[in-house]
């Protein structure tokens, strides 16, 4: 099983505001919104519930300060319900998480994990709603990722939701 | 002779500013702060850019990245495509990089220690000093301290390209010792084709003169304070260019 997990600031996000007005600046004139998330990407043997994993990550508190930050997650591959809304997730190239993995793993109990990989996630909307696919592969070549040192893929937005919360008030959500 | 006037950039966030200034004028530059909400055209007044340490705009998003986006340093790419010399320190050689001026070159997280890395490290002359400008009035393979202050310092990308940075002359400088931000080559600076943008990780100006470096070294205790520091010729050297 794969899990995607969301780490979104629930403070003010300055650096979201900073991409806003630079975006803006190099050209995305009608954009209105950027929103931010450290991404995680379990990759978990098969025993044990996603919710018992993210209950397990959400007490170790050592990727997420829960007086900052919410922590939502949706097993990946799932696409999100509510129609065309992209994400963007931007990786170093040389990322090593074997020092969190083995962590997480012994201190904080969540044995099933095998390989986690850390992205910064962003999603942008404009006036017209949830930014294409295009101006999301434009912004990451623009401002959000650097080529040379960091990768990016851009894929429909999953529905994150909160622990206990059912899938079908995620979707129902407005972000 | 005149001195040669000098910009030093600051951006919200920087925060070496003074010592940059200090450490240029000591060597006898006319080198004054310039703001990022100052006309960027007034930038083209001056004979030579230093880009100093901080954190411009907390490094949002990446170290240098928002700076490297402004109007001031889209002026000072004109003005380094024209040939004029420029200088970017820690958080200047960061913006350096992300704007493309030393080509495809990154500034990386530290690896592997992965964190912030403060020390007094001991750099290298490792190519021709009249390779690059900046330091043809340096003696070859000189060595100079400076004040590693980091957390994304690691010169990065694709090893084909650094091969030829190495062979070009334009790794500049090295850490002695190997680098502790795990930089490919151990580079602590990187020039471009040009020879005319030097982007330099560790700061010459935190220890520009003998007091900055005395709880280092005990020999400079008894020695002018005020004297310049091995790092201290950097910025002769960056004068000398100047005053050709």
């Amino acid at each position: 099983m794969k899990l995607d997990v969301a780490i979104e600031p629930i403070v003010t996000d300055n650096t979201a505001f900073t991409v806003l007005t630079a975006l803006r600046q190099l050209g995305y004139a009608e954009l209105e919104r950027v929103w931010r998330a450290d991404h995680l990407l379990l990759e978990l043997s098969g025993d044990g519930s996603a919710e018992e994993v993210v209950a397990r990550l959400s007490r170790a508190e050592i990727v997420f300060n829960p007086n900052k930050h919410r922590l939502r997650y949706a097993i990946a591959g799932v696409r999100a319900a509510r129609g065309e809304m992209f994400e963007a997730l931007v990786r170093d190239r040389d990322e090593n998480n074997d020092r969190l993995v083995a962590t997480l793993r012994t201190t904080f109990g969540i044995a099933g994990l095998r390989a986690l990989e850390r992205s910064m996630a962003w999603r942008l909307d404009d006036r017209a709603g949830p930014a294409t696919m295009k101006r999301l592969e434009w912004a990451c070549q623009a401002l959000l990722a650097n080529p040379i040192s960091q990768t990016y893929e851009i894929r429909p937005a999953p529905e994150y939701r909160e622990l206990g919360e059912p899938a079908s008030a995620a979707s129902k959500r407005v972000r | 002779m005149s001195r040669p006037s000098v910009a030093v950039l600051v951006f919200p966030g920087t925060n070496s500013e003074v010592e940059t200034v200090d450490a240029c004028v000591d060597a006898g530059m006319d080198a004054r702060a310039v703001l990022w909400s100052d006309p960027p055209s007034q930038l083209r007044d001056y004979a030579a850019y230093v880009l100093p340490g901080g954190f411009a705009y907390e490094d949002r998003v990446r170290a240098g990245a928002i700076a490297a986006k402004s109007p001031s340093v889209a002026v000072v790419a004109e003005q380094a495509a024209a040939g004029k010399l420029v200088l970017g320190l820690c958080n200047g050689a960061q913006i350096v990089a992300e704007a493309g001026l030393i080509g495809p070159v990154a500034i990386a997280h530290n690896l592997p220690a992965g964190h912030f890395q403060c020390k007094i490290v001991e750099v290298e002359l490792s190519a021709s000093p009249a390779r690059c400008p900046i330091t043809a009035a340096l003696p070859p393979g000189a060595r100079l301290k400076m004040a590693m202050a980091h957390g994304e310092g690691r010169f990065t990308g694709n090893p084909q390209f650094f091969d030829g940075l190495e062979r070009d002359g334009r790794i500049t400088f090295r850490f002695v010792g190997g680098a502790p931000n795990g930089a490919m080559h151990a580079a602590a600076a990187v020039c471009n084709e040009g020879g005319n943008v030097l982007a330099i990780m560790p700061h010459p100006e935190r220890v520009a003169w003998n007091y900055n470096l005395a709880f280092e070294e005990p020999r400079l205790r008894g020695m002018d304070p005020m004297r310049p520091s091995t790092s201290g010729s950097l910025f002769a050297s960056l004068a000398r260019a100047l005053k050709g």
